[in-house]
């Protein structure tokens, strides 16, 4: 057993009583809300987890594919030189305070919304239809006149991607609301996609560092195309820390309020939003009476936020090495 | 030779990559782009109201009418469609707000030519403004009815100097006349690049100080970020090294550890909830009576709460990553911990030390939503630093950038105009939080490292 | 057999059938001068080793052999290096196609994190070989490791032990029957058991493919390898037959290194 001087002893004691009950008062909150909580809030607590769900889901679904592509890009294509200023950069843009997102949305996306939404459309609901169809599809068809005719799938990518390009650029087309408008849900989505896309990108660009270069080197001398060397090699290695990440962003994004609160949570905009647990959780909380019946029935709104986070976190606790 | 096979997957991810940086990239320059071309003086134009030739700047359309502006101010005018035309008499004229000495519009507010009233006002200092506004008008429309000779003879004067802008109001024939003074003063006729940059400065400097609440909202914002930077980097530093340097391995860490980074991942909002509830209404009663409402120091603290997790995560990580042999070799050089830390751990973790505490004060800076439970308000009506003892007055609600954008989008329907200073606040605000992020990350990733 | 070149001061022994032929080469890696000047070849079914101290260059002419260099680095490079008698670093090479000529083990064995089988078939696989599983079963029969490994094929081949990881990432890299094999100090991080097991293996394959490793070991290069080139601060100190550079080197320099007097 090693000496300890005395000084390491005070200042084990005095680390250990100002930091651990600094944390550790945290959870308090927990044990608050449990006491303070009223049973009949529990039924609208439980009534607004989906549509919380919803809007996260909907984040998720624009940002996931964005940030993840945007992380594979830089830790596998770009040249390294690049690769630290865009690291910088993607998680500088994740910063982005949501309040300035739903800004922005009001102010630059709602008065472009139309001549948006299509392109959105198309990338993110038409194309990925088109391909999984085609790849239904594909026994029926004779693949090697395909490929000739028109090359591999990244041909018929183009084609689907100018298409829908294309038909932006029709007047008709343009005006066409297939998607719902920026005061929704979906509105809202892509709202909170602003600051939840860099965020995953550079969540997922740090297990994608993680894994060890002589990996990718060996996969590279063996032949492959770096291409083939992530998706073969990179992304199988990374994929379960990857989901959990996204697990984990899911429940946070579940909790945005901002952007929320000016696009689709409050009770006015009912047909293509309504009230998620953090917006009304805002709107309510500080006009509820201290200790009421209101202020207890609102909190397990909040205690809901907290168990959906904590459950989302909890695939990645039980990675961690325990003692 | 093997053909290098072009893979969807390359095209797919490249394609993401681009969209996300050059999408969110553009979208902070079209920002950017915005508050600029909102203060940027424009060339004036010549345009015929009533047969006379009057200057003013066209500024766009929208639903409410006709957006044009007397003076690089940011003095907005918003003019019925119709205002400019003769034929037609003018109805449900939606008026100009005056706040402290800044035109403001609002389509909400309509301005009767017969009694002068006005509905749905939004806020107590709108009503103010608009009944300052609204005395400024009456006593130029009495003017010119009663038939004021001074009066006349100025409007005259004033006609003469093309300085004169008339307007319709409501549903009669009686004209408005205001002269337009700053016109001559403020901007000669086509003021030269130089000159524009100097009234683009003067312009930027006065939508963030002439409209009320942005020099309050930026205090408030700064002494919000910094008081919980503060208090959290001690206590989540401190908490970090007992963590790697002086807890032994076992449950009791690893549980600590876990906590931590459970209370990481949790929502913003439900902190605002603890702030709220359990320090406002729960603990503070306990305390002094005055101090148990919402207040800059109850939203410091729950924002502390808030940074306290992301400090200790990111400190530890930085601890951590002071390889183990390094202690070791110090250990058995016969320092004692305490030295150790001192003189080998500390110095081999400063970077990744103040990067943890960075993206604290990040997290206090970009959240707005726990703010709004905790004591951000529209209006704080009381400055949070003066010259009386104790300057600094953290009692009371406050105001803060995210609130004033929040309540920016509430009040105000986006149009070409009255955005402006909105678009100042965002823009600070957002480039602040990305600028420290960045930094922080500049710390975490050393040029010559992983 | 024709006659053979007599030795010259560029090539200090005769080869009849060089697989790589390096003219005054030399290499700099991010703005660095890391080789100068170095000009020998390498004989097409032998087992070349480069040895020397650390920092002299060797693990970087290795990478420079199938271009890993300029994957980490930026790359600028003089004379020619020839593989197969076409100069690799040409801006038309078609680096796919080189790296799927040369196979490569690195310092640390670095099997993929699937199963053994597929990581053997690895190479075929993305080189679009068919059936890559048979070619994996061939070249793990040829390398000795089948009995080991037949029952284990469906592990995941990162949770090998390492001795045996590193044999396995030999037969991955061996599986699309390259011409080249390149070993950057193979044997750094095993024990002599391992070691021996390794060397055998190498030793077994009887000239193909080619093999060229770098060793800071000089008894490993003495044991298994037929030429030895000698490296010291990016220079090419001394290359010939393994024996000769052993027995009689020629510089002062290398005989100081191989009998332990060098710093």
């Amino acid at each position: 057993m090693m000496e300890r001087g005395k000084g390491d002893r005070i200042a084990s004691a005095s680390f250990f009583l100002l930091g651990l009950p600094a944390t550790l008062a945290i959870p308090a909150i927990v044990i608050s809300l449990f006491s303070l909580a009223h049973p009949s809030g529990l039924s609208l607590a439980l009534s607004l987890v989906i549509p919380s769900l919803v809007i996260a889901g909907i984040a998720l679904a624009f940002s996931a594919p964005l940030g993840i592509g945007a992380a594979l890009f830089t830790s596998e294509f770009l040249h390294f030189r690049q690769r630290r200023p865009v690291t910088l950069l993607l998680e500088g843009l994740g910063a982005l305070p949501p309040v300035c997102a739903a800004w922005i949305a009001t102010l630059i996306l709602a008065p472009w919304w139309d001549a948006i939404s299509l392109p959105l459309f198309v990338f993110f609901i038409l194309t990925p239809a088109v391909f999984s169809m085609a790849s239904l599809a594909t026994p029926l068809i004779p693949v090697h006149l395909v490929d000739r005719l028109f090359g591999p799938k990244l041909a018929l990518l183009c084609s689907v991607l100018l298409g829908g390009c294309l038909l932006a650029c029709i007047p008709f087309f343009r005006g066409a609301s297939v998607l719902p408008p920026i005061h929704s849900s979906f509105g809202a989505g892509i709202a909170i996609s602003l600051f939840l896309a860099p965020k995953v990108a550079a969540r997922v660009l740090f297990h994608l560092t993680r894994i060890p270069d002589h990996l990718r080197e060996a996969s590279l001398t063996c032949g492959a195309t770096r291409w083939e060397t992530a998706r073969r090699v990179v992304v199988p290695r990374a994929i379960l820390p990857i989901g959990f990440t996204l697990l984990e962003l899911m429940a946070w994004a579940s909790g945005e309020t901002m952007v929320v609160l000016v696009l689709c949570g409050s009770p006015a905009q009912a047909p293509w939003g309504g009230a998620t647990l953090a917006s009304a959780l805002v709107l309510g909380l500080p006009e509820s009476i201290p200790s009421s019946i209101a202020q207890g029935g609102l909190l397990w709104s909040a205690l809901a936020l907290l168990i959906l986070s904590v459950l989302a976190q909890i695939p990645t606790a039980l990675r961690e090495p325990r003692p | 030779m093997r053909p290098h096979p072009a893979e969807p997957l390359a095209v797919c991810v490249t394609g993401a990559f681009t969209l996300l940086v050059v999408g969110s990239l553009s979208i902070l320059c079209l920002l950017t782009f915005l508050v600029l071309s909102s203060a940027w003086p424009r060339d004036l134009e010549l345009i015929e109201i009533q047969g006379k030739t009057t200057c003013i700047e066209r500024l766009g359309s929208d639903a409410h009418g006709q957006w044009v502006r007397k003076s690089g101010q940011g003095d907005a005018w918003l003019l019925p469609a119709n205002a400019l035309d003769n034929a037609r008499p003018t109805r449900g004229y939606s008026a100009m707000l005056l706040q402290d000495g800044r035109w403001f519009c609002s389509p909400n507010l309509e301005l009767r030519e017969s009694d002068g009233g006005y509905s749905s006002p939004s806020s107590r200092e709108l009503v103010e403004s608009t009944a300052a506004f609204h005395q400024d008008l009456l006593r130029l429309h009495s003017n010119a009815r009663t038939g004021d000779t001074a009066a006349i003879a100025e409007s005259r004067r004033l006609h003469a100097l093309g300085k004169l802008l008339r307007i319709r109001i409501g549903n009669d024939s009686s004209r408005l006349e205001i002269p337009i003074q700053e016109i001559q003063s403020l901007r000669p006729d086509h003021p030269s690049f130089p000159e524009k940059i100097a009234i683009l400065v003067q312009t930027l400097a006065l939508q963030f100080r002439s409209s009320p609440s942005s020099f309050a909202s930026l205090t408030g914002t700064v002494l919000a970020t910094l008081l919980a930077t503060l208090l959290a980097s001690p206590l989540a530093i401190a908490a970090a090294i007992w963590l790697s340097e002086f807890s032994r391995p076992g449950k009791v860490a690893w549980l600590f550890r876990q906590s931590v980074q459970l209370l990481a991942g949790i929502p913003p909002v439900v902190f605002g909830a603890f702030g709220l509830v359990v320090l406002i209404r729960g603990a503070a009663p306990a305390l002094d009576a005055p101090l148990a409402t919402p207040s800059l120091l109850w939203a410091s603290l729950t924002l502390t709460f808030l940074a306290l997790p992301t400090v200790t995560r990111q400190a530890h990580i930085a601890l951590r990553q002071v390889p183990s042999h390094l202690r070791e070799a110090s250990l058995c050089s016969g320092a004692t911990r305490l030295q150790t830390l001192r003189h080998v751990v500390l110095p081999g973790a400063r970077r990744g030390l103040w990067a943890a505490i960075l993206m604290g004060s990040v997290q206090a800076l970009a959240e707005t939503a726990p703010l709004l439970l905790t004591g951000a308000v529209q209006l704080a009506g009381h400055p949070l630093l003066d010259g009386s003892a104790p300057w600094v007055h953290l009692g009371g609600g406050f105001e803060h950038l995210g609130t004033r954008i929040y309540h920016g989008i509430e009040q105000f329907p986006p149009g070409p105009l009255g955005t402006g200073a909105g678009s100042l606040a965002c823009l600070v605000l957002a480039a602040s939080a990305i600028a420290l992020r960045t930094w922080a990350a500049a710390l975490r990733h050393p040029r010559n490292g992983p | 057999m024709t006659e053979s070149p007599q030795p010259t001061a560029r090539h200090p022994y005769p080869v009849d059938d060089p697989l790589i032929e390096l003219e005054g080469f030399g290499l700099s890696l991010g703005g660095r001068q890391i080789l100068s000047n170095i000009s020998f070849s390498v004989p097409k079914g032998s087992i070349t080793a480069l040895i020397g101290p650390s920092g002299s260059g060797k693990t970087a002419l290795l990478r420079s052999f199938n271009r890993m260099n300029e994957w980490t680095d930026p790359v600028r490079m003089d004379g020619s290096l020839k593989f197969e008698g076409k100069d690799i670093h040409s801006s038309g090479t078609d680096l796919l196609g080189l790296r799927s000529r040369v196979g490569m083990v690195f310092r640390t064995p670095n099997a993929f994190s699937m199963s053994v089988l597929e990581n053997v078939a690895y190479a075929l696989r993305v080189q679009g070989k068919r059936h890559p599983e048979d070619g994996a079963e061939k070249i793990l029969r040829r390398t000795g490791l089948w009995n080991l490994l037949k029952d284990r094929l469906s592990d995941r081949g990162d949770r090998l032990p390492s001795g045996l990881q590193q044999r396995l990432c030999v037969a991955r890299a061996l599986a699309a029957s390259p011409a080249l094999l390149l070993l950057d100090e193979p044997c750094s991080i095993l024990d002599p058991v391992n070691t021996a097991e390794l060397e055998d293996l190498l030793l077994s394959l009887g000239g193909e493919p080619t093999v060229v490793i770098v060793t800071h070991n000089p008894q490993q290069a003495a044991r298994i390898s037929q030429y030895t080139a000698f490296l010291s601060q990016g220079r090419l100190v001394e290359v010939g037959p393994t024996e000769r550079v052993f027995q009689r080197p020629q510089r002062r320099e290398t005989d100081d290194y191989i009998s332990g007097r060098f710093g």
